[in-house]
């Protein structure tokens, strides 16, 4: 099933599906080492806040994601790993 | 930049990702320097230092972190431009290993540029406590360069850095072997690199990187390419975006993605430790959504209260010598009054410089080294970011408004944190609104003469109130910002002597730049006393804070002083309307009122016009002259009418 970041549920291994926000977001994304098909873990599942979120496919950087930024961000779990 | 060149046999810049240890690093080598000369670039970041090590002298020089050479910020663009433009002859590419995948996504963009490298493994122990083991070996073989593991914040492993850079610079080691991209985007790259080839003539070095920026980033490049190539370049993107389904610039940015962590997982092994170290357990309370916030309040709280006692002190201490120094000029008043203005001019702003500024600045610049070395910075812009973006900003303003509360100046500077351009500026707009101590002292000295301390409650909440609309109106007419992504960094403990020495630089920073300034702006108010210019300035002012606001003309010259130091006008108020203390003052409390909101808004002081057009250029800082000026304005007519009812 497919969430918004905002809506993933917590310490669950997510994939990244989709990142449809806008080109300069994107870009500082992939910048940071977050891209389509990486692995990441929710660490932070509190809604009026920033998401943060690990990079468990490239390595264990720590990210903080504005909160619109996250409802544009989408993943599954990622069923083998769980 | 200042260097003198002819004396400097090689060159050598460090690069790397943001917090990999670069100035660390930088830090450690000019240590060990021989013979020691420091140059800051005029670039806010560039830091440049002359060394001699194994017989050669060379320019170090550490750039500002980037993740990748697509920069979409400024400070990026600073190194990326370095790196095309200057004379490099060796590139030290830092690496955190702790982040080992991502870290290598710049070092194989780096190879692109074809240029002299060495790599630092930096962050050793990191990683080793992380459980990660590096073959740093095989890194070598595979990438062609040497490879040498350090650990920048010990000093470990620097001596063979920079053994192996001296070898590299003399005996002009190979670059690093190239990686390809999958066979299209190879194709495609070779095409185009051909015809730059044709188009560089000659300088061919650099061809290929310049045919995989063309494809990639087309925005970033100087050179200009001919409309042939413009077209090639056009057909391949067409082809290849329809084929798979993604812009170049995100096929690349994968590509590089997935070469970096074939790499990594080449080179390392991660032994999982199982146990959570303690540091995380930390980590995770420091951002709990409530206790998170109750430790912010608290490390808030102590760093106010430390700065202040610390400030309060030594500007105490400070003070009483200093204010005897009028006595030693004292017998010049009579003779020679125009010198005496000159050097009672002189005397103010060094009063300025020394009784208030510095007291303040220098705990501030520690404190919040020690706090942005332990990487709870970004944790309080993580915290708060909901609430800045109710104005229009995000969680990386809170920095320099917290310390806008001190002093402006280095609030100003603060601002550097933050990477967006728009977000910068309109922060340094606001910041101007933020009582500074000193302000604060003038809203406190009036409101305890004449209206008791509630009158201060709503001058600070009014405060607040002409922030966060002004927040909300800037943001609305420049363009919306980019959403908050902050790399989170691990913690650390913080260093003391790292943070001595960010504060040593600061200061030697400030005295070279701003208090020459300073004292010259003194030093001319002295000679406009003594002409008694205040006189034409009472009545330019007069528009303004007579006919509107119905408050004293003579007000109107303090108004100057206030603009060198706003406590000032405590002192030059009395003198102006010809009265031994404040609460003497021929003013009904409703003009106190509006006296108070107009001074606690309009533009704070001279060091803060300056170091803002020193950090934003003139245009911004003269707007923001205007802007608070105008709003300063606007609130305190609103206060007389609101007060007149
Ligand atoms: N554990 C550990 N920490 C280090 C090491 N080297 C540097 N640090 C710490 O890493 C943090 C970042 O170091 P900086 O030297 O400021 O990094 P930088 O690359 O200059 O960062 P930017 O200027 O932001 O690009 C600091 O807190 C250092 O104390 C190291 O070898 N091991
Ligand atoms: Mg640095």
């Amino acid at each position: 099933m497919e969430y918004k970041l905002i809506d993933a549920p917590l310490g669950k291994i997510l994939k990244v599906t989709g990142i449809k926000a806008g080109k300069d977001a994107r870009h500082r994304l992939y910048a940071l080492g977050v891209h389509i098909g990486d692995k990441i873990i929710k660490l932070s599942n509190t809604k009026w806040r920033p998401q943060l979120i690990q990079n468990l496919t490239s390595d264990s950087s720590k990210i903080a994601i504005g909160k619109g930024l996250s409802e544009k961000i989408f993943v599954t779990e990622s069923i083998d790993e769980n | 930049m200042k260097i003198n060149n002819k004396n400097i046999d090689f060159v050598i810049a460090l690069v790397g990702q943001p917090n990999s240890g670069k100035s660390t690093l930088f830090n450690v080598l000019a240590d060990i320097k021989v013979s020691t000369s420091n140059f800051s670039g005029t670039s806010v970041q560039v830091s440049q230092t002359v060394l001699s090590y194994g017989g050669l002298n060379l320019l170090l020089v550490d750039l500002p972190g980037t993740y990748s050479l697509n920069s979409t910020f400024e400070h990026e663009r600073i190194t990326f431009d370095y790196l095309l433009n200057s004379k490099v002859d060796l590139i030290i590419n830092v690496v955190d290993v702790s982040l080992l995948t991502r870290s290598l996504e710049l070092t194989v963009e780096l190879t692109e540029l074809n240029k002299p490298m060495i790599i630092a493994l930096n962050m050793y122990d990191e990683a080793i406590s992380q459980g990660i083991s590096i073959d740093e070996n095989k890194l070598s073989e595979i990438l062609g360069v040497d490879v040498i593991p350090t650990m920048a914040i010990f000093g470990k492993g620097v001596k063979e850095l920079m053994d192996t850079a001296i070898n590299n610079l003399r005996f002009r080691k190979n670059k690093a072997s190239k990686f390809l991209f999958t066979s299209k985007i190879e194709r495609s790259i070779n095409e185009i690199e051909n015809e730059i080839k044709r188009h560089l003539n000659g300088n061919s070095e650099l061809a290929r990187f310049y045919a995989i920026k063309a494809l990639e980033n087309p925005e970033l490049l100087k050179i200009s390419i001919n409309s042939d190539v413009r077209n090639k370049i056009k057909t391949i993107e067409k082809a290849i975006v329809s084929d798979r389904n993604q812009d170049l610039f995100e096929i690349f940015s994968y590509e590089r993605h997935h070469i970096a962590m074939k790499l990594s997982k080449q080179i390392s092994t991660f032994k999982d430790t199982r146990k959570k170290p303690i540091k995380q357990k930390i980590d995770e309370l420091l951002l709990h959504p409530v206790l998170g916030y109750i430790f912010l309040l608290l490390a808030l709280f102590l760093y106010f209260f430390l700065i202040f006692i610390v400030g309060d002190t030594v500007s105490g201490l400070v003070e009483t010598p200093l204010s005897k120094l009028p006595e030693l000029y004292e017998s010049l008043s009579e003779n020679q009054p125009f010198l005496w203005y000159s050097i009672n001019g002189a005397f103010m702003g060094l009063m300025g410089v020394f009784g208030i500024v510095l007291p303040y600045f220098l705990p501030l610049i520690f404190l919040t080294s020690i706090y942005e070395e332990t990487g709870y910075t970004a944790r309080i812009a993580f915290l708060l970011d909901g609430l800045f973006h109710k104005i229009g900003l995000h969680g990386k303003s809170i920095v320099p408004f917290i310390l806008g509360f001190g002093c402006t100046v280095p609030a100003l500077y603060a601002s550097r944190i933050i990477e967006s351009k728009r977000d910068r500026t309109i922060t340094g707009i606001l910041l101007t609104f933020i009582p500074c101590s000193a302000r604060i002292a003038v809203i406190f000295a009036l409101a305890a003469a004449f209206t008791g301390p509630i009158w201060a409650m709503v001058v600070f909440a009014f405060v607040l109130l002409v922030v966060s609309l002004s927040g909300k109106a800037l943001s609305k007419v420049l363009t919306k910002p980019l959403g908050l992504i902050l790399e989170i960094p691990n913690l650390k403990l913080p260093s003391i002597k790292i943070s001595l020495e960010k504060t040593w630089r600061k200061l030697r920073e400030f005295l070279k730049e701003a208090v020459l300034f300073l004292l010259m702006g003194s030093i001319i108010l002295g000679w406009l006393e003594y002409f008694h210019f205040d006189v034409y300035v009472n009545s330019l002012f007069a528009p303004i804070l007579h006919n509107l606001l119905d408050l004293p003309v003579e007000l109107g010259s303090t108004l100057v002083f206030g603009f060198l130091r706003k406590e000032l006008i405590i002192v030059m108020s009395t003198q102006a309307l010809g009265v031994a203390t404040l609460s003497a003052l021929p003013l009904t409390v409703e003009q106190v009122i509006v006296f108070i909101i107009f001074v606690t808004l309009y533009f704070p002081c001279l060091a803060t016009f300056i170091v803002m057009t020193k950090e934003f250029g003139w245009k911004t800082s003269v707007f923001a002259a205007v802007f608070s000026i105008t709003v300063a304005t606007i609130s305190a007519f609103l206060f007389k009418i609101i007060l007149s009812i």
